[in-house]
């Protein structure tokens, strides 16, 4: 028997049965929409959430500890940075120390008309780390700059472009260069501009060119300040005011924070608080080649330099969504499961009424193979369009899903365009499961079918 | 005669159960039916008639003893090749059809070559000419649900003569047909049997069958109780 001959025999019992074929579809119709939903949902959900917390990205950090008030936390140097540098486990694509400031600062700044003032929340990383092609080379320290300073201009003690005048010594130093996060972004705008009342900041170009270019957005650093607690003691120097412009948007920015590069830190560091402080690191942020090489090199951390690693939330998000989605599975493949026992039930009942049939087919030359084909091949057709119409229904649903959560619901920090995301393999392993569940169905009748003895089967 | 018997049943031993329940049904047959023959089976209701038949046409398998149709020994022959033979060589016609209802005429015929690897054109063909053989050329595409009881016996005996077999297998062909179109049945047998020297071998319980068959064999308690050839003119 050839497969285009068994096929049509197939199609033709199907057409004939196709009431019994509706009736024991529709579990695997519902097993596998909720297969196509559910995972489309949880590749969907993980990839955003990887997109904020890459995996191979990680942060090493100094466990804390202290003795009787006796801080006896590690410290992180430039030591620790050669350490990681020259370990041989794991492939290191970048390794970027960051440096926060050891004593308060307040922020403020002119937006959109409004005076605001914020305590200062930021580090400074190693400008080349900042710098691309949209931030540009202006994410340097100034300060190390060889070219002389100029003196600030008289009467009003003003300086030229993006200089600004210092008080301390009367010469026109360069802003320092910010630059925040994305993520600050999405919270000013889905949280602050909202109860504020303030304009929604889209893509940043346009945001900078409808306010006149870079050097208008100018910030006001006060070191040694601080806007919740007035009486700063124990520091090394006098308040001072610095300025700084804000250049713009960059991944590698401190998430809720402003970053700068980390030159500035060390010597305002040096100045307010001393040596140790201008050379210790906070954390450092390693990009690792392989996301598989992030449990061995934490365990080499702790092993070696006593170090670890922050816990990473895409991982905890990552491992949470993996639970779920197994979850998921797990109750797609028991309706399936469920859906296939009652294809083979069905199926029996089919071999039984259809004992003359199977006869007389053994009668005109049928092998015991080719009934026992013919009826796996009923049951592969049943599970094929049942699983076409169940991937159909699972992409309608996520589609449709996907639509009422981009319009209607309400707009919150970090929320994806999509939920879902419908990749190929996705339809193809479910159509594969449910032509698998209805030909694991349709084994044992088919069996039994093939089985029969041909003389009884045509009695009756 | 020289040449070897299409059929060769020897002490042929069925009984169907198991244990205390086990009956006998044939208990030691043995006879042969050469080429071109016509035998009618005769014997009373449940004297293993249909199973003798189903047997020598491999749908059954006999409990002891030696089988051999057209050369091919039943002992050794493999399932796929039975199963060929039925579909090439052997022609079956049962007392109750047994068409596919959801098939039209012409395709109930050409089902054999389901499981040939003949082109649809050439089974088509063959299957028009074995429909026009039994006088049903203009019901090709109808359903056999349309069909007259003797119609629907012609269009199965077109399905029967559809590979062109060597030997016609009957069990009660005119069981459910009246008088007349029993005969008429009867009469495409015998023209047949003369014109493509098609062995025949028909179950029945009529007196018109048995009396236009050569030869028949009479079953009775499991056993041959007669085998006359050509004793009747
Ligand atoms: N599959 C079976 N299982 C059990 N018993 C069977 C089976 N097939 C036939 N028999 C029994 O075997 C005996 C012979 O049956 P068979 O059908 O061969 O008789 P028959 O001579 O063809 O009768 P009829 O003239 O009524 O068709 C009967 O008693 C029947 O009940
Ligand atoms: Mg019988």
């Amino acid at each position: 028997m050839t497969a285009g001959k068994l096929l049509k025999l197939v199609l033709d019992n199907a057409r004939r049965h196709r009431r019994e074929f509706v009736l024991s579809g529709f579990g695997i119709v519902f097993g596998i929409a909720a297969f196509v939903f559910f995972l489309s949902l949880s590749m969907g959900v993980r990839s955003k959430v990887l997109e904020v917390f890459p995996l191979e990205r990680v942060e090493v950090i100094a466990p804390t500890a202290g003795l009787a008030g006796a801080d006896l936390t590690k410290r992180m140097d430039d030591s620790t940075v050669e350490l990681i540098q020259n370990q041989e486990l794991v492939k290191v694509k970048s390794i970027v120390p960051r440096m926060t400031l050891s004593f308060p600062v307040a922020l403020s700044g002119y937006f959109e008309g409004n005076r605001m003032s914020l305590e200062f929340i930021g580090d400074g990383v190693d400008p080349a780390y900042v710098r691309d092609a949209d931030i540009g080379d202006m994410f340097k320290d100034w300060e190390t700059d060889p070219a002389p300073l100029l003196d600030c201009q008289l009467p009003k003690y003003t300086c030229e472009g993006l200089y600004y005048c210092d008080k301390q010594d009367m010469k026109c130093h360069h802003r320092v260069p910010v630059v925040v996060s994305k993520n600050l972004i999405e919270v000013y705008n889905k949280s602050y501009a909202k109860s504020h009342g303030l304009p929604i900041i889209g893509g940043m170009e346009q945001f900078i060119v409808q306010r006149g270019g870079l050097s208008k957005m100018r910030l006001y650093f006060d070191l040694g300040m601080s806007v919740i607690d007035m009486n700063q003691k124990n520091l090394l120097s006098e308040p001072r005011r610095v300025e700084g412009v804000l250049l713009g948007i960059s991944e590698r920015a401190i998430p809720l924070g402003a970053t700068v590069p980390i030159g500035y830190v060390e010597r305002w560091n040096r100045e307010y608080v001393g040596e140790k402080a201008a050379t210790a690191y906070s954390s450092i942020i390693v990009e690792l080649q392989h996301k598989e090489d992030v449990a061995p090199f934490g365990k080499w951390l702790m092993d070696v330099p006593n170090l670890r690693l922050e816990d990473s939330n895409g991982e905890r998000f990552a491992s949470i969504i993996t639970i779920i989605t197994l979850i998921f599975i797990v109750i797609a493949l028991v309706i399936v499961t469920i859906s296939a026992i009652n294809i083979g039930h069905s199926f029996f009942m089919q071999v039984s009424e259809r004992r003359r049939e199977i006869g007389l087919l053994r009668s005109i030359g049928a092998t015991q193979g080719n009934i026992r084909m013919l009826f796996v091949g009923e049951a592969a057709l049943l599970g094929f369009l049942a699983g076409l119409v169940g991937v159909g229904l699972g992409i309608g649903v996520a589609l449709t899903g996907d639509w009422y959560f981009v319009h209607h619901t309400a707009d919150f920090a970090f929320k994806p365009k999509t939920l879902f995301d419908i990749q190929l393999w996705i339809p193809i392993s479910g159509l594969g499961l449910a032509v698998l569940f209805g030909v694991i169905g349709g084994a044992l009748p088919a069996r039994k079918a093939a089985k029969m003895q041909p003389a009884e089967a045509l009695t009756q | 005669m020289s040449t070897e018997p299409v059929i060769s049943v020897r002490d042929v031993y069925k009984s169907y159960g198991h244990g205390q329940v086990k009956t006998p049904v044939l208990r030691g047959v043995s006879f042969d039916v050469q080429k071109g023959e016509i035998v009618a089976i005769v014997g009373q209701s449940g004297s293993g008639k249909s199973t003798l038949l189903n047997i020598i046409g491999s749908l059954d398998t006999c409990d002891k003893g030696k089988v051999k149709v057209l050369g091919r020994d039943f002992d050794s022959a493999r399932e796929k090749q039975l199963a060929a033979m039925r579909n090439q060589d052997i022609g079956f016609v049962f007392q109750a059809f047994n068409l596919l209802d959801h098939l039209s005429c012409i395709e109930n015929v050409v089902l054999p070559s389901v499981f040939t690897h003949a082109k649809a054109s050439e089974a088509h063909e063959a299957g028009m000419a074995a429909l026009t053989r039994v006088g049903l050329k203009d019901v090709a595409k109808r359903s056999p649900t349309e069909l007259s009881g003797g119609q629907k016996q012609r269009v199965a005996i077109a399905r029967a003569l559809y590979s062109r077999p060597k030997l016609l297998l009957c069990d009660e062909p005119t069981g459910n047909l009246d008088t007349d179109t029993g005969r008429e049945v009867i009469e495409f047998f015998a023209e047949l049997n003369r014109d493509d020297e098609v062995t025949l071998i028909i179950v029945t319980h009529e007196e018109r069958l048995s009396s236009f068959a050569k030869r028949i064999i009479h079953i009775q308690d499991g056993v041959i109780h007669s085998d006359e050839s050509g004793a009747k003119a």
